[in-house]
């Protein structure tokens, strides 16, 4: 029996709290968020919050629209945005970047030409092709800024790990960093992390046990991911590598 | 999912790092670490992503930006 999926507005919150409650994006209260995201508010209340993302909003109504699909927050959007999935397939790269002109031109800080470059390279409106491809950070981290820009490229995609251990609100998981090898950006040595899976006991996954497979976010644990997911989730950030990856080095 | 956004800087520059106000009223610390301009100065304008300072923005510019954004009827652009 395959697991219902949860509702498209709850998942985006589950995945939305993480950097919100850091102040990064989205509205001004990550309380409220992470309440509604852990308790199930109703689909109308996460949907105008959803609204407030001005990063991924985009990307979801690109995703509905070209799947003719009405709703931006339905289940299988949501989980296109997040994990991929093949509506992905059936978003042309030239509406993607169109849509990325349109909504992050002069905001990325950083070159917009490579933006268009890499949608129309194979990119995809996956949360990792905004992270790897929209920010400024790779740019930085090519010209050989150290730290920040590959902390904020790493914990700012969606990875994934497999749960070792588990102690109230923390569980510690296995799963590889980001790593930079010349220009290339890949998956590089293993290394064990802790995350949160809930504060307070506020949170998403109540009954996680050693050997589970987590998608994480930020510093947070968002979702269990059954093997389907988890090769989706591997199989769409690693072509979103490779789009980076293949573009040419700045003349 | 995150963009560039405006911050004014409302402390002084301790230890890498500076207190700013976001266009929605919340204080924070961002580091200075991948910030490219200036010591930045209260009342200064600059563009942070997720922590980190990034650029300062001009007065004018800044104020350009919050007129668009009250144009689009983003309540805290004032």
């Amino acid at each position: 029996m395959t697991a219902r999926p949860l509702p498209g507005p709850l998942t985006f919150a589950r995945f939305a709290y993480p950097p919100n409650a850091l102040g990064y994006c989205g509205p001004a209260d990550p309380d409220s968020l992470l309440q509604a995201a852990a308790e199930g508010a109703t689909a109308r209340e996460l949907s105008v919050v959803a609204s407030c993302f001005a990063g991924a909003w985009p990307y979801l109504n690109l995703i509905s629209s070209s799947n003719g699909i009405e709703d931006p927050l339905d289940s299988r959007v949501v989980d296109a945005y997040w994990i991929g999935n093949s509506l992905l397939e059936r978003v042309p790269t030239s509406a993607l970047a169109t849509q990325l002109q349109g909504s992050f031109e002069g905001r990325t800080g950083g070159d917009f030409a490579s933006v268009t470059e890499a949608a129309l390279l194979g990119g995809a409106a996956h949360h990792s092709f905004h992270v790897f491809a929209v920010y400024p950070w790779l740019a930085m981290l090519r010209a050989g800024m150290d730290g920040a820009p590959l902390n904020v490229l790493d914990q700012c995609r969606i990875r994934w790990g497999t749960v070792r251990s588990v102690d109230g609100d923390i569980v510690t998981v296995r799963g590889r960093a980001l790593a930079i090898e010349g220009r290339l950006l890949v998956e590089g040595a293993e290394r064990v992390e802790e995350a949160r899976r809930s504060l307070d006991g506020i949170g998403f996954t109540d009954d996680l046990a050693p050997g589970d497979a987590v998608a994480l976010h930020w510093d947070w644990v968002c979702q269990r991911l059954s093997s389907g997911p988890l090769r989706r989730l591997r199989s769409w950030t690693g072509r979103m590598l490779q789009v980076v990856n293949a573009l040419p080095a700045p003349q | 999912m995150c963009v560039s956004r405006l911050h004014r800087v409302v402390g002084a520059v301790q230890n890498g790092r500076v207190t700013v106000h976001d266009l929605d009223g919340r204080e924070r610390s961002i580091s200075l670490l991948a910030y490219d301009g200036p010591r930045p100065e209260p009342g200064d304008w600059i563009v942070a992503h997720s922590g980190y300072a990034l650029t300062p923005v001009e007065p004018e510019e800044a104020e350009a930006a919050l007129s668009e954004l009250r144009a689009l009827g983003e309540p805290n652009a004032e």
